[in-house]
């Protein structure tokens, strides 16, 4: 028991990370509203988002392990240099919009207890960097998973709103709608928050840096299950929380910072507090997260393949994409005259766009004999991979749409 | 690495590009190992035929059955090259070719970030980096990567614990690919560099104390 648990341990982290890290500023953002715009009623759309969630994490760890390299890599490999190249352009430009938005939330974050944003966007940009940069992969995954931790105050401030347990059973198992419109597109918008491409790309690059082994694949499917649900129950924590208060008194809201500072008369100080701490730690660990998947992608699209561990003259490419990225989405949401919002939504249907691809490149790669000797995925999972990539790719389209004519979830 | 002047071929100028007949090359077939290595036959549409290097251009010659030649599009190219010299995990970015008697025959790996912008057609900008070569006598082809040992003579000078450090971090397929072309005396001493000091992830800062 002590040596599977110290196994267990020892393969901690890819699903975990990836996992919470989807839960961002721009997902916490997605749920609140669904939550106070919708109430209990889509929370099934949750728990098929976290389905989908497990599925392809799972994938992406065990094309890692099976090839020892990452997304861009293998689509390099595969599909050659110039499709490669034109994922990896689209990757970076939707990753520096995501990044923006993580910059955004930390700053709405820090906001809330009176921290300008031309301060807080620097120092966290520059407080991630150093960590990132000069801590060794040991630390820099301990913080990742200190700063995930932190996610557990959404839990608590959901408590505190005192949510309808039958209602919350109800809605989590019984598909229906609010009946009210909108609702088709915020539950697409559940689903498209949930998978981002950057999170793929990032699971399997960082379980290829942690250098996951095949017979250890049994336990590290283990943290790619528990990452991908506690992923899922946070997320049902902020709809309940705000289906229990906003909801309930007919309350909108725009953002994360609006719902934290709405909860503070209907849920108590506390719960408010909590909410803007879950806000910060998540935009803290996907500040840190989005641009470690661009790094990966682009030391292994030129062939500069690096790691976590390596110093900064092993790899310039990785970490001065990682430096790169970082200052250029703090510039974009410190500097108040340049607009955030198109950046945000150009990479959102950019995000949207790339999601297809990848999934049906890594359902292919997956179900190859040749790519992945004895780890090839299976029939079921295969249908489940083609049958997911079909469901995301008519979501991704509806959410393409959406944006387009300028609805909003 | 090699400072080999350049080719008068790349691999990736070839690819895809249409012959007289209109058929596109899909890949090139070489015959391997060597200092050089000689292209064979070309693969167009799914069939495989002789290959001729005639006023500048490929020409098609006799089909051929299916051989046991290297495919320089599916085997060599894009795949990952451990570099036991620079000791670094690198991609083959294109190969060289050069005509010779009527053929054409490979001279080397182009590795780095220049032929990634040439043949994403930014030559200016792939102009600026230096040519990064890989000798063909200094590489082998393997199932999982292409293992660039520079010479046995050149290996054996590697210190062990430099060479451990470049392998540990490999997967388990391509660690074997690599210790499997070293000398078997560096290949033991490498082997048993790992074991003093193996690579396991985080256990020993989350090993249980005993009761």
């Amino acid at each position: 028991m002590r040596r599977r648990l110290a196994l267990f341990l020892a393969v901690l982290g890819p699903g975990l990370i990836a996992g919470l890290s989807d839960d961002d500023p721009a997902g916490i953002t997605t749920y609140a509203v669904m939550g106070a715009d919708h109430g209990y009623a889509l929370l099934w759309v949750l728990v098929v988002a976290t389905g989908m969630l497990v599925l392809y994490h799972l994938l992406g760890v065990r094309i890692g392990v099976a090839t020892g390299q990452g997304m861009i890599g293998l689509v390099r490999e595969r599909y050659g240099v110039r499709v490669g190249g034109l994922i990896l352009a689209c990757l970076l430009v939707a990753n520096l919009g995501t990044l923006a938005a993580e910059y955004a939330g930390i700053a709405a974050a820090l906001g809330l207890v009176g921290v300008p944003r031309e301060l807080s966007v620097p120092a966290a940009a520059i407080i991630i960097t150093l960590l990132v940069v000069r801590s060794s992969f040991h630390i820099v995954e301990r913080i990742l998973l200190a700063l995930g931790a932190l996610l557990a105050s959404y839990v608590l401030s959901g408590l505190l709103a005192g949510p309808d347990p039958s209602a919350t059973l109800h809605g989590l198992l019984v598909p229906g709608s609010s009946g009210q419109t909108g609702a088709l597109i915020a539950a697409v918008a559940v689903v498209g928050t949930t998978i981002a491409p950057w999170g793929l790309s990032f699971i399997q690059s960082y379980a290829v840096d942690k250098r996951i082994k095949a017979e250890q694949l049994k336990m590290e499917n283990v943290d790619i299950v528990t990452g991908a649900v506690l992923t899922g129950v946070i997320g049902l924590f902020v709809i309940i929380a705000c289906a229990a208060t906003l909801h309930a008194t007919g309350t909108s809201i725009e953002d994360a910072a609006d719902a934290a500072l709405a909860l503070e008369p209907l849920a108590g100080g506390f719960a408010s507090l909590l909410f803007g701490v879950g806000l910060l730690a998540a935009g803290t660990l996907a500040a840190a997260v989005v641009p470690l998947s661009s790094g990966y992608s682009v030391a292994e699209a030129i062939g500069a393949e690096a790691r976590i561990d390596d110093s900064f003259r092993q790899a310039p490419v990785f970490y001065g994409t990682f430096v790169v990225m970082t200052a250029l989405a703090a510039l974009l949401v410190a500097l108040p005259f340049i607009p955030l919002l198109p950046i945000l939504f150009f990479s959102q249907v950019l995000n949207a766009i790339l999601l297809v691809p990848i999934l049906i490149a890594l359902a292919r790669i997956g179900g190859d004999d040749r790519v992945m000797g004895a780890l090839r995925v299976g029939r079921l999972q295969q249908g489940l991979l083609w049958g997911g990539a079909i469901g995301l790719g008519i979501a991704s389209a509806v959410l393409i749409v959406t944006l387009l004519l300028g609805l909003t979830p | 690495m090699t400072d080999r002047a350049p080719a008068a071929v790349q691999l990736s100028d070839l690819l895809g590009r249409r012959l007289p007949g209109g058929e596109r090359v899909a890949d090139l077939l070489v015959e391997a190992p060597g200092t050089t290595w000689p292209v064979r036959a070309v693969v167009v549409d799914g069939t495989t035929y002789e290959a001729h290097w005639q006023r500048d251009r490929l020409a098609l010659g006799a089909p051929l059955p299916p051989t046991g030649l290297l495919s320089l599009r599916r085997d060599v190219l894009d795949r990952q090259v451990v570099d036991t010299d620079d000791r670094r995990v690198v991609r083959v970015g294109d190969v060289a070719l050069r005509p010779v008697d009527g053929g054409l025959e490979a001279v080397a790996l182009e590795v780095g970030l220049r032929p990634v912008l040439q043949r994403l057609g930014l030559r200016p900008l792939a102009r600026r980096h230096r040519e990064d070569l890989l000798r063909l006598d200094d590489v082998t082809v393997m199932a999982s990567c292409v293992v660039a040992h520079a010479s046995h003579a050149h290996v054996a000078t590697i210190e062990t614990h430099h060479l451990a450090r470049l392998i540990r971090r490999l997967p388990h397929r391509m660690k074997h690919d690599v210790l499997s072309q070293l000398p078997p005396e560096h290949s033991r001493a490498v082997r048993e560099h790992i074991a003093r000091r193996p690579h396991r992830p985080h256990l020993s800062r989350f090993r249980v104390p005993r009761a």
